[in-house]
């Protein structure tokens, strides 16, 4: 068995209202709730109110490159660039990463494990916009292992033993 | 390091185009905390009386709330404080949305305009950096292009902006400065004073902290009150005409008639259900009590009273109409209660036979004229014939009109006054006495409505959780409701407590939805003041805040005494001495009962008989410059006061 834990977004319930930012950031500061700071915050809101459009978007993963950004989404008769709706921290745009230190943000659900009363983020959400939801599944969690293993057949069946070989005794002399 | 202020203030004279950045005076804040509090000390203490409203000396001062920018539910606002071209005297004016929230994050708690410039600018604060830029391509744009043209400008979407429509640049009285979905400075004709500055728009965005001295408590109060407004969402939810009783008892109108609520519109709780879209939210409120209308051109926002100026003032009957009619108001940024209440004045004068089609270039002032209530928003916005003299508001209109128009205005302090029921004692004491003559300052639904509730409805609500009043009043609540307002003694003190806990909440920048309008609010005067303390480190505690906020409200009557306000100006409209409602639900105003009323007023406040800060209030309260001043000025006549 192996345990799910995500947010679930209902757009249509979001009222724009930016809880969800005051708490994350300050949940996430050290001492906790000691400062507010929506630029430092691992959830969003895009919002286009003429449009009707309310969207929370939670931090992903940093990525070292810039994606090509070439789609766009029509809503509502709206056309809105994908970057918009885009959780990524990327080198494009200085959204998910701390203002002045630059180091990429990305949602952790408040941690493990989180607060009593969840990730506060949802908690804070009394329209039930965001909604966290925990279950265990059938299948078996991910062995880190295993991937490792599986990673390092790929590049040798790739690059062949010998190059690798050395391309790690490289690696460890730096 | 500075805890729950922003810990700078940002000046610009438009005039040199100098811009300046001073720390915090710790003294200031100690003795007035922020938002409307240091705003109207620091306007007091830089601006003398004789500076008039449209002199380049006149100063804009906005002051985010000293809790806006928090986790505080519902601390969202600004208080603009400034000297009104309406009322002629100091005022101010309240908005919530995002702005202060931003400009605290960008490292500010006051933004300071003072000059004129020569050429329409615009300013952009991003963080420490703060531009003067052209705004002549902006200059004619309405509120939605404009803040569309800026964000494109700006590359940001993120920024969040206050502007100014066509009204503000063509200086109407009652201009506003909009910023978004329902938050806007829409009374005392703010926006005008931007647009006699040259100053098209403000863009805010910032990325700095704002830190918590006390963060564990002031995180756990936080979380409680957010919690503890589920009883005032559903309230807010399901709020209208219907569910609250109001058919055939309230009484709205202020022009040609009285009505009665059940000929007004249609049923206001299926329009709702029918036509809301979406409710949405200031920063940080869960209260979400303004509704996203759809409507023909897209979206409208509106929220509690303002859309229904139109109806009641000019005799509409069509909700939908009304929706549209407000939302072009929001459009060129002027106050719909004031643009609805002047458009009807001008229908009452062309009944009356005052305003002839001569007057009006041909135009027809039938009432409930639709076409025409369109026609004239533009042409006041505008300043196009009879337009131009609209503009400067009915009281002004009446004088330039002249043939008997003067007696047909209903204004307090030359504001256009709400709609609201007017027969009411405790009503008119509330739009009465207040500066910004605006009762919707000081109304709340417990001396308004549960006065009025069963016996056992109000047994329970002095034992809830929401009584934030004194305990003393507990008992006096249970007493009968008198209609005629016979029972003063009670309402009176429901006000002037009413009067601080709204000062308060100015001042930290809560809005007063959380603290004081509704029957079910979260937060309790001490709960304010608890926050002050946690936020800030200071040592504050609930008889402290209390006098800050009488300190607070009483400088600015001090301020607006030099300007000659006394007894003879707080006083509603003679006319609600004269006549009964139709139907007569309500007799006119008792002038006996009402004088009574403001004497009991008045004592409460520490004012003498002619409605002046006493000596020894004013020494109390700190204020010892006040009294030095209304000395000199000999405003004092006799040893009592």
């Amino acid at each position: 068995m192996k345990k799910i834990k995500r947010i679930e977004i209902d757009v249509n319930k979001c009222t724009g209202c930016r809880a969800c930012e005051a708490v994350c950031s300050a949940y996430h500061y050290s001492p906790k709730f000691s400062l507010i700071n929506s630029a430092r915050s691992r959830i969003r809101i895009i919002s286009d109110e003429e449009n009707d459009l309310y969207v929370p978007v939670l931090a992903g993963p940093y990525t070292e490159a810039e994606c090509d950004g070439r789609r766009s989404y029509s809503i509502n008769g709206e056309k809105y660039d994908e970057c918009l709706f885009c959780p990524a921290s990327c080198p494009s745009r200085d959204l998910f990463r701390e203002p002045d230190s630059g180091i990429p943000l990305k949602c952790d659900l408040c941690g493990d494990p989180p607060p009593p009363e969840g990730p506060l983020c949802v908690y804070w959400c009394k329209d039930d916009a965001l909604i966290y939801v925990e279950r265990e599944e059938e299948g078996e969690e991910k062995n880190k292992e295993d991937e490792k293993e599986k990673a390092l057949e790929y590049l040798i069946e790739k690059y062949g033993l010998a190059e690798i070989r050395e391309s790690l005794n490289r690696k460890s002399k730096v | 390091m500075i805890y729950g202020w922003a810990g700078a203030d940002l000046e610009i004279d438009l005039s040199t185009g100098n811009i300046q950045r001073d720390e915090t005076d710790p003294e200031l804040v100690a003795g007035y905390l922020g938002g409307r509090g240091t705003a109207t000390k620091m306007f007091w203490d830089r601006v003398p009386p004789e500076v008039e409203p449209f002199s380049p000396k006149n100063l804009l001062i906005f002051g985010a709330g000293l809790l806006t920018g928090t986790l505080a539910p519902g601390a969202n606002r600004t208080a603009l404080v400034t000297r009104s071209p309406q009322t002629n005297l100091l005022t101010y004016s309240n908005m919530g949305g995002f702005w202060a929230p931003e400009l605290k994050r960008a490292g500010y708690d006051h933004l300071i305009i003072s000059g004129k410039s020569p050429v329409p600018v615009y300013l952009w604060i991003n963080d420490d950096r703060v531009e003067v830029r052209d705004a002549r391509h902006l200059w004619g744009k309405d509120i939605k292009e404009t803040q569309e043209t800026i964000k494109k400008e700006l590359k940001n979407d993120k920024i969040q902006i206050l502007c100014i429509g066509e009204a503000g640049e063509n200086i109407v009285y009652s201009a506003s400065i909009e910023h978004s979905t329902g938050a806007s400075f829409s009374r005392a004709g703010v926006g005008a004073l931007m647009g006699d500055k040259k100053l098209k728009a403000i863009a805010v965005y910032g990325t700095k902290d704002i830190n918590i001295a006390d963060p564990a408590n002031f995180y756990e109060l936080s979380k409680k009150l957010a919690d503890k407004s589920e009883r005032l969402r559903t309230f807010v939810d399901n709020w209208s005409y219907e569910r609250e009783g109001l058919l055939g008892k309230a009484v709205y109108g202020n022009l040609g008639e009285f009505r009665p609520m059940q000929n007004i519109g249609g049923n206001h709780e299926s329009f709702l259900n029918e036509n809301r879209r979406r409710q949405i939210s200031c920063y940080n409120c869960q209260l979400r009590c303004k509704h996203a209308m759809r409507s023909s051109g897209g979206y409208s926002f509106v929220k509690c009273v303002p859309w229904f100026s139109f109806i009641a003032c000019c005799k509409l009957q069509d909700f939908n109409f009304a929706i549209k009619a407000y939302s072009l108001c929001e459009k060129y940024g002027f106050d719909a209660l004031s643009a609805a209440h002047m458009i009807g004045y001008a229908m009452d004068l062309y009944e009356k036979g005052i305003l002839t089609k001569e007057d009006t270039e041909g135009l027809d002032f039938e009432w409930g004229n639709e076409e025409l209530v369109l026609t004239m928003i533009r042409k006041i916005a505008r300043r196009e014939g009879i337009g131009d003299i609209l503009a400067n508001g009915v009281y002004q209109a009446a004088r330039q009109i002249g043939r008997g128009a003067e007696q047909y205005t209903y204004h307090v302090k030359k504001m256009e006054i709400p709609i609201y029921p007017l027969h009411h004692t405790y009503l008119n004491l509330c739009q009465s006495v207040d500066d910004r003559a605006d009762m919707l300052k000081l109304i709340s639904a417990v001396p308004q409505h549960y006065v009025q509730k069963p016996l056992e409805v109000k047994k329970e609500y002095i034992q809830s959780e929401y009584w934030t009043y004194p305990e003393e009043l507990k008992d006096k609540l249970l007493d009968d409701y008198d209609p005629t307002g016979a029972d003063y003694e009670r309402m009176t003190k429901m006000v002037s407590f009413d009067n601080d806990s709204n000062t308060m909440a100015d001042i930290t920048g809560i809005c007063i939805f959380w603290t004081g309008f509704w029957p079910f609010n979260p937060y309790l005067f001490s709960d304010q003041v608890k926050l002050v303390k946690y936020a800030t480190g200071l040592n504050i505690d609930e008889n402290e805040g209390m006098k800050t906020a009488q300190r607070v409200g009483t400088l600015l009557r001090g301020y607006n005494v030099r300007l000659g306000i006394s007894r003879k100006d707080d006083r509603p409209p003679e006319r609600f001495f004269q006549e009964p409602s139709t139907p007569p639900l309500f007799p006119p105003l008792d002038r006996d009962i009402f004088d009574s009323t403001i004497d009991a007023y008045y004592k409460l406040r520490g004012y003498d008989k002619e409605g002046i800060p006493s000596r020894q209030t004013l020494d109390e309260l700190g204020l010892g410059f006040v009294r030095e001043e209304l000395e000199q000025r000999g405003v004092y006549t006799s040893e009592e006061n």
